[in-house]
């Protein structure tokens, strides 16, 4: 052991290493990370699926939609406008947002213009074989109607009104309100969507649904910032809520059974000291951490205090010293605190990006605050003025209990855990509040703006094969039953031939007098349309090539050209509307080089698999503790001490089945903790002589109240994974608590 | 004989634009700042209050485009109907047939679901506007100005936000009823709308439904 002025200095000159290594090793900015998706690990190698993944992520993730209907379309408007002027105060909206898009629109006409007698749409190219004169009349009725005023204007340039039909078809389809309502689709600015603003976010959304209710509106608003804000608030508030209560009970049990200031201090400097220890060792070594995993952190208080109580609650043993108060406790401490600690950290190996920083945080945490305990408690710990005593219940002797009772009930659980039946669904991690899902599926009802994370991911040896399988895609997708409506980039650049094809049929066209007879029809003489006619009746024509689109900014929703690498060039094509996932795959397999992604089930899989890498690392993690165990203490004695863990994760798992029948990897990585903190519990049981189970009745008590009530509350979150998460392991350590009863004290062990 | 910029970057550009904009010039946004809207409604609320206003209105229409490429202007005219919903019914019946019929968000022309870039709803929500009296409509795309004390009283509406790329002004002019519309576009094109033998109530054959 060290001395009382060393063990200290120790403590100060790692917490001083620590803060520097931090400070030399600080990520900067976007070090804290919102999204779920960030938790989870890539579920694919493709490059190109890759690739498609952070495109549409990108788009896709600062999209708002928002909906006001009313009786008056006047007030349905000025409410959106002032939606939108606050989301612009705020920061949330760029200025004159639309026109940005507006100009992107512009650019990309501008660039396509020249080429425009080879761009012409597929319906259109079949109506102009079908009936060429049929297609040229309804479009000089259409320029006479008010609705053709515009398009008038470009008759010189595009007299059949091809190009500008064209265009209009390669943009996604914008958003209606309704038949009573209005709607605006909005792009946020990505780097406004961090942390802080968030909250605000939601917090304005609250608020437009109050306002909106006062003036007699119905408004709803939809979209993936609107998720993540609701996750930062629900998150955040989360975090304040079950650290302060936390920290209350925790307070509250120190003072009424210890009744020492300077013990309640020591205590939330152990809590405080692990948490700073678990976050800084986190961000050093993994240069980033997870909301969700704050939120867990915060239930470190719970089981960091364990080790502060278990050296406190020995001061009121009348045998108690100060100078052998941290021999007492300490290979029970040391013992389980490493069991702990290892276990956590085996969650490290684990593929699991949000997991791996749980394990690192969690790890770092319990043995900072084993540090803490080790070299500071010593010393600024002096005993009770007065001599302490123990509470009544702490009397009872653990291991005299009868044990046909407990397996008796030990046979309840098989039913339990028969029922049990794995999951694996992203979706259920996800919190969707009722307000925003049933806002979302109106909007869908209403405006026919369903979001789809799915994407068809394209494939080819060169562009131009590239280009002609997304021409194959679109065209079988307009043949088959189903609303799968695509965005490709064949849309704006068509194949080559497909051009050339199209300018031929023009060419025809205008050289058969069709165009010119149009054009007189709409009252143009003859030499005019002449000239007009001209560039259509040339018959040499270059197409355009994707080689056009570098460098452009492209309209939110279009199809992307991904590129070519030395052997294949890719793409993406957009989904919307509501095609079954079965007429998807049954496209994607019709058109070679179409692969249907499905993010979702793709992670679904990869989470069904962690399940069993899971199971499997149980089983591996159980059979190590109980080889240390079996070294340290005997293998009866380690039986003894395992029974505990083992039959707690059961009795959870039991509960489990019970109440919700489902389990999913969150449940089984819950296991986890219960193993790490219920090994404590057998192990101070164990490893501490009769004389002194007293007091270690009294350590693991307080320390099964606050880690219960810790994780029980974050059994009531409104993020499921959280609540999951928090009911298996509040469940556990209740059995964990109760077993820990039947684990005879050393010294009548070792008898 | 060479059309004004034919083939010149600024043809592309002001073609380009001109796509562009009508792909989003009618979604929320561009309308007008409420202030504004403010001191503009004491002069709608007075041309309110000298229009005759009906439940529905039907009468003729002769509509004229001056293009900067075209000598003679482009004409058509018939007869419209606007019935108590708010429906337009837009019968073309020279220089050829054709009938246009505006429901809530839906547009046909000749009975099949057309496009429609904003004009179609702006021209129901002018006449319908000028039907009712329900005028403040027009602030959502316009700030007003204009001289009600003489006979026809006139109208000025100047486009706000993105609209403004496309139209430079819209005349109204009109008596107890909306006789002319003007609308000035970029390049001096000029469309020009004008009513005549208005009378309220639409005939059985006007119903938007049909």
């Amino acid at each position: 052991m060290l001395s009382k002025t060393k063990a200290p200095l120790l403590w100060c000159t790692a917490t001083a290493v620590l803060l520097a290594v931090t400070a030399l090793c600080w990520p900067g900015p976007g070090w804290l990370q919102t999204d779920l998706f960030a938790l989870l690990p890539s579920a694919t190698d493709s490059h190109w699926q890759k690739r498609a993944d952070h495109s549409l992520t990108q788009s896709y993730e600062s999209k708002l939609l928002l909906r006001v209907s009313a009786k008056s379309g006047a007030a349905s408007q000025q409410f959106l406008q002032q939606i939108t002027a606050e989301l612009t105060g705020a920061g949330f909206l760029a200025p004159q947002q639309q026109d940005l898009e507006q100009e992107r629109w512009r650019a990309l006409s501008q660039v396509l213009y020249p080429y425009r007698r080879g761009l012409i749409t597929a319906q259109q190219s079949a109506a102009l074989r079908d009936d060429a004169e049929g297609f040229l009349r309804q479009y000089r009725q259409y320029l006479h109607s008010p609705l053709g005023a515009s398009s008038l204007n470009t008759l010189p340039g595009d007299p059949a009104g091809l190009f500008r039909e064209f265009i209009e078809h390669a943009a996604p389809g914008m958003a209606t309100g309704g038949n009573d309502g209005e709607v605006v689709a909005l792009s946020l600015r990505a780097e406004r969507l961090g942390l802080q603003r968030l909250e605000a976010l939601y917090s304005m959304y609250l608020d437009w649904k109050s306002r909106a209710s006062g003036q007699g509106l119905l408004f709803q608003a939809s979209g993936p910032p609107l998720y993540s804000a609701f996750g930062v608030h629900s998150a955040s508030r989360e975090i304040s809520t079950i650290g302060i209560a936390s920290l209350c009970l925790l307070s509250l049990l120190l003072v009424l059974c210890l009744r020492s200031f300077r013990a309640l201090l020591l205590t939330l400097l152990c809590v405080a000291s692990g948490l700073t220890c678990g976050l800084l060792t986190t961000i050093v070594m993994l240069q980033q951490v997870h909301l969700l995993t704050l939120v867990f952190g915060a239930t470190l208080i719970g089981i960091a205090a364990d080790y502060a109580l278990h050296y406190l609650a020995h001061s009121l043993s009348p045998h108690w010293r100060r100078e052998r108060a941290l021999a007492t406790v300490y290979r029970s401490l040391y013992l389980g605190a490493f069991s702990s600690a290892i276990a956590f950290a085996a969650l490290a190996l684990l593929p699991f990006p949000g997991i791996r920083q749980i394990g690192v945080f969690m790890a770092a945490g319990l043995l900072g605050s084993f540090a803490t305990v080790c070299l500071l408690f010593p010393a600024l710990y002096p005993g009770l003025t007065s001599p302490g005593r123990l509470p009544a219940f702490c009397r009872f002797t653990p291991g005299r209990q009868r044990r046909w009772p407990v397996l008796a009930a030990l046979l309840l659980l098989l039913p339990g855990l028969a029922l049990l039946t794995p999951r694996d669904e992203i979706r259920d991690f996800y919190a969707a509040p009722p307000q925003l899902e049933a806002d979302e599926n109106a909007i869908t009802a209403a405006a026919g703006a369903a979001r789809d994370s799915r994407y068809f991911l394209i494939t080819a040896a060169s562009p131009e094969e590239l280009l002609v399988t997304e021409e194959l895609l679109l065209a079988q997708a307009q043949q088959r039953p189903g609303d799968a409506r695509l965005s490709a980039i064949s849309q704006l650049i068509p194949a080559a031939q497909t051009q050339r094809n199209n300018a031929e049929l023009l060419a025809r066209l205008a050289a058969g007098g069709a165009l010119s007879a149009h054009l007189e029809g709409l009252g143009i003489d003859a030499e005019q349309g002449r000239e007009m006619t001209q560039a259509y009746r040339q018959t040499d024509f270059n197409p355009v090539t994707l080689n056009a689109l570098s460098g452009l900014s492209l309209p939110t929703g279009t199809g992307r050209f991904l590129g070519c690498r030395a052997d294949s060039c890719a793409s993406y094509v957009a989904i919307s509307g509501a095609a079954t996932p079965r007429q998807l795959a049954q496209l994607a397999s019709d058109v070679p080089g179409a692969d249907l992604v499905d993010r979702v089930a793709e992670v679904n899989r990869l989470l069904a698999s962690y399940r069993v890498w899971v199971v499997a690392l149980l089983l591996v993690g159980g059979l190590a503790a109980g080889a240390v165990l079996t070294a340290a203490a005997g293998w009866r004695s380690a039986l003894r001490m395992i029974f505990v863990p083992v039959t707690a994760c059961l009795a959870s798992f039991a509960a489990l089945g019970y109440l919700h029948g489902q389990f999913s990897v969150v449940n089984l990585l819950a296991l986890l903790l219960i193993i790490g903190v219920s090994l404590d519990y057998a192990v101070f049981r164990s490893l501490t002589p009769v004389t002194e189970q007293a007091a270690t009745t009294l350590a693991i008590t307080l320390s099964a109240c606050t880690s219960i009530l810790a994780f029980g509350m974050l059994g009531f979150s409104s993020t499921p994974v959280i609540s999951a998460f928090g009911q298996t392991i509040a469940i556990g350590l209740v059995a964990a608590y109760g077993l820990s009863w039947l684990v005879p004290p050393g010294g009548e062990a070792s008898e | 004989m060479r059309f004004p910029g034919q083939g010149a970057s600024s043809t592309i550009r002001q073609f380009a634009l001109g796509i562009a904009v009508t792909l989003v010039v009618m979604a929320p946004g561009g309308a007008l700042p409420r202030a504004l809207a403010a001191s503009a409604e004491p002069l709608l609320n007075q041309l309110s209050d000298r229009l005759l206003l009906r439940e529905s209105l039907s009468g003729q229409f002769r509509q004229y485009k001056h293009l900067p490429f075209l000598e003679q202007p482009f004409e058509s005219s018939g007869h419209f109907a606007l019935d108590d919903a708010g429906g337009l019914r837009w019968q073309v019946e020279q220089p050829m047939p054709s009938l246009m019929l505006v429901r809530d968000d839906s547009v046909t022309l000749d009975g099949k679901p057309v496009k429609d870039r904003g004009t179609g709803q702006l021209i129901t929500l002018i006449m319908r506007g000028f039907m009712v009296g329900e005028l403040d409509g027009l602030l959502r795309y316009f700030s007003v100005s204009g001289d009600l004390d003489r006979t026809p009283w006139v109208l000025e509406l100047k486009p706000t936000g993105r609209l403004s790329a496309v139209i430079r002004g819209v005349t109204l002019q009109g008596d107890t009823y909306l006789q002319r519309i003007e609308i000035l576009e970029p390049e001096s094109a000029q469309t020009v709308i004008e009513f005549c033998d208005v009378h309220p109530g639409a005939t059985p054959q006007d119903a938007v439904e049909d």
